[in-house]
């Protein structure tokens, strides 16, 4: 009788369902994982190294190319990390500015790993109905930031400009008749706010159609009940965050447990999951959705009635207003050294985390009293998650692998940074 | 945190406790830093290590820009400060800690040899350590004593040097390209200038 | 024994299924969402983020005096700018190249530019990059985009002038 040995199947870094460049090397025997051994770094672009050679500002942009499909959250950690140090004041409006696009950016990343997550399960369309709705929060980010996708949209001592009082509108063409294009721009007729506050009442009927094709449906429950069980113990050990941590039952979010910013004055639930599998994150993450929707729209209660300063005052950290620079001497002083020298940290160190939608994101950060960081250090919740995908797939057949990877809400920037 | 600070100041001694910006660092001999994390994870309930990096303090202090005003401007030119750098080892491992169930913080720090960076690893203590420990090798060149798989990770199959340390140049020393006549790809020494549009500078 | 009865129906009757497919279904006569670019266009915000210009004064000078500001805050180091005094006894630039590979479209040169020179327009679609070189914009072409396009940069600059 022939001897069957152990074979290793080479996975990637081109495949579509290892979202981005993901290299697994898998032993298997027949169609059962005996060890998965990912290999990382194709996506390395020495983004800690770079920010190093660069003021503090500058690094803001490249903050959105780590974890590409949740970018202002990105920003959010690095800008915070800066303030803590320089102990600003950042005023109430632009917190509350940053806080909706958070969730707007939670509801974006969610969207797109339901969409790629299903895609890799075998389920075509929630990725087209997920990304009919991305659309819109797309949107909303170019509208207030002039950037689809990497915003630099936050600075430190606040955000870059208010939030704009009209959205652009689709404008007329041959394939469009009157009523149509009328259709078409009705929830563009007012402010970005208003465009948000409309987004926020038809969600909810969207999650409700993922959920009606999804939470129910037996191809979809095959695919990931039971599959890549991580116990509350466990994913402490392994270094678990976010919706991975709470898919195990373990009620940790630093929304609630450590605010920051002005998550202590908003309402909002925290899920959890029971058994830890795959499924349970799916029901955790679709939750979560519903949640940011609800912190979206108190938000927009709140700036709609509380106009402001968007940006701190103090002109040694924020630039001054076009106008002050081009009529007064001493902000145009300002607005030079600002732009070419920036602004020195006090020396010392900060760890600054957020609740990133993939877990905890947190920027580490060492200066020595200089204009530039000393080191950056980036924690990558993906990072932990990518680590453990040994000790998940083990056991499992071939097919799981890929909805391990799935449920896992991978992202290379942020891994590879 | 107050609570958190006096035990492990009764613990470890005052002297290795810092507390700065809210945050609670505690400086640990590198020769100790199982027994330390062990300590840590059992008795002060820190079950998470959230985050582990290399740090290399080589350049610690130093500016590009001399920022005397003469009756020409300003000098430029670059200066060693070495009074400023108070660090007595080149590099250190910096530990981030996170207790989920007393919802509390706590970063440790070991400074190792330049001669022989070496320390004992925690992937005994938390799992997560593995592939932070991979990493800081890859970056800085640490090593970790008992570290099982102790492979580059973030750079190229193959890479000479540790991109991160201080010395290693902005630049990178190779570059590749493919090479029609060889039918593969190969290395060169790198071809481009560096450019640092901003100088550094340290402002008291 | 009620329970699994009703969960034994609802397995055979595939009733899960069926709402899936009533989704699909409903999407299918529902109004569509795609638009026929190029011919239409998806709204562009006046805040976006995209070709550069050099922009001159209404009466035909350019406004770029070479300060520097925006090649000292490019965080991908992707403006390259030499100046020269004019004949009139003007600082102007001789150089000013944008290397659109390296350009990450921060926003940063406009946001520096204290005479509103350098800008980013709402042109997206600038496919003409065909090699290394290739991707080096220099002055003239920028002056020349910044000429071409006035109208569209004028208007969108000044609605949201009131933000900035």
């Amino acid at each position: 009788m022939a001897e069957i040995h152990n074979y290793t199947l080479n996975f990637g870094p081109q495949h579509p369902a290892a979202h981005g460049v993901l290299r697994l090397i898998l032993e298997i025997d027949g169609e059962v994982i005996k060890r998965a051994d990912p290999h990382i770094g194709l996506l390395h672009r020495g983004t800690e190294k770079l920010a190093e050679s660069k003021p503090y500002n500058h690094s803001i942009g490249y903050m959105d190319r780590l974890d590409y499909v949740s970018m202002m959250c990105n920003e959010h950690a690095f800008v915070m990390a800066i303030e803590k140090m320089l102990e600003i004041e950042v005023p109430q409006r632009a917190q509350y500015i940053r806080v909706m696009f958070d969730e707007i950016t939670r509801i974006l990343n969610h969207l797109m790993w339901l969409g790629t997550h299903g895609l890799d399960v075998g389920a075509m369309s929630i990725f087209l109905y997920a990304f009919r709705e991305r659309e819109k929060l797309i949107d909303c980010y170019e509208a207030v930031s002039g950037s689809r996708m990497h915003a630099t949209y936050y600075r430190p001592g606040g955000v870059y400009r208010d939030l704009p009082d009209k959205m652009p509108q689709y404008l007329e063409s041959d394939f469009r008749t009157n009523k149509e294009l009328a259709q078409m721009n009705k929830n563009r007729q007012g402010s970005l706010l208003d465009f948000i506050a409309d987004f926020t009442e038809e969600f909810p009927k969207s999650i409700q159609q993922y959920d009606d094709l999804l939470t129910d449906n037996r191809i979809w429950k095959q695919r990931l009940v039971n599959i890549g069980i991580v116990t509350a113990k466990r994913a402490k050990q392994l270094g678990f965050t976010g919706p991975m941590l709470r898919g195990s039952g373990v009620a940790w979010d630093l929304r609630k447990k450590q605010p920051y910013s002005v998550y202590n004055q908003l309402d909002f639930d925290i899920p959890v999951g029971v058994t830890g599998d795959s499924y349970d994150r799916y029901l955790v993450r679709m939750e979560e959705m519903r949640q940011s929707n609800r912190i979206i729209k108190q938000c927009v209660a709140w700036l709609k009635d509380n106009p402001g300063e968007v940006m701190s005052d103090d002109h040694k950290v924020a630039p001054p207003s076009r106008v002050a620079m081009k009529d007064d001497m001493e902000s145009l002083i300002h607005h030079f050294k600002l732009f070419t020298e920036g602004y020195c940290l006090p020396k010392g160190e900060v760890y600054c985390a957020i609740e990133h939608p993939k877990g905890e994101f947190g920027i580490y950060l060492i200066s020595d009293g200089a204009n530039k960081p000393y080191r950056v250090k980036i924690r990558a919740p993906g990072f932990a998650h990518l680590a453990a995908m040994d000790e998940m797939t083990k056991g499992h057949m071939l097919s799981d692998v890929v909805t391990i990877i799935g449920t896992q809400d991978i992202v290379f920037g942020e891994i590879d940074r | 945190m107050a609570d958190l600070k006096t035990q492990l100041m009764a613990e470890f001694g005052k002297q290795n406790l810092l507390d700065a910006f809210g945050e609670l660092s505690l400086n640990v001999d590198s020769a100790d830093i199982v027994k330390t994390c062990l300590k840590l994870r059992d008795s002060f309930f820190f079950d998470t290590l959230i985050d582990l990096c290399g740090v290399d303090y080589l350049a610690y202090g130093q500016s590009d820009w001399d920022a005397d005003a003469s009756s020409s401007g300003f000098s430029r030119g670059r200066e060693i400060q070495s009074d400023e750098n108070t660090h007595e080892q080149r590099f250190a491992v910096v530990y981030q800690l996170l207790s989920v169930s007393k919802n509390q913080r706590l970063r440790v720090k070991a400074y190792v040899d330049e001669a022989q960076p070496i320390i004992q690893s925690v992937t005994n203590v938390w799992k997560s350590a593995n592939w932070y420990e991979r990493e800081a090798f890859d970056l800085f060149g640490i090593l970790f004593e008992n570290h099982t798989d102790l492979r580059r990770i973030l750079t190229d199959y193959g890479f000479k040097g540790h991109p991160l340390r201080k010395d290693f140049p902005l630049i990178g020393e190779v570059e590749m390209r493919y090479d029609e006549d060889l039918a593969r790809v190969v290395y060169e020494p790198v071809s481009i200038e560096p450019n640092i549009s901003v100088p550094r500078v340290i402002r008291k | 024994m009620g329970k699994k009865f009703k969960k034994l129906i609802k397995n055979f009757s595939l009733s899960e299924l069926r709402a899936g497919l009533g989704i699909t279904a409903k999407e299918l006569v529902n109004k569509k969402i795609t638009v026929q670019f190029p011919e239409e266009r998806t709204p562009i915000s006046p805040r976006f983020r995209g070709l550069h210009a050099l922009r001159r004064y209404p009466n035909g000078e350019e406004r770029c005096i070479a300060c520097k500001l925006c090649e000292a805050v490019c965080p991908a180091n992707a403006i390259t700018i030499e100046s020269e005094m004019r004949e009139d006894g003007t600082r102007r630039t001789t150089q000013y190249d944008i290397d659109l590979f390296k350009c990450i479209f921060c926003g940063f040169c406009e946001e520096s530019c204290p005479v509103d020179a350098i800008v980013e327009t709402q042109i997206f679609d600038y496919a003409f990059i065909d090699s290394r070189e290739g991707s080096i914009i220099n002055k003239a072409r920028l002056l020349e985009v910044g000429d071409k396009n006035e109208d569209m940069i004028n208007k969108t600059k000044l609605e949201d002038a009131k933000y900035k």
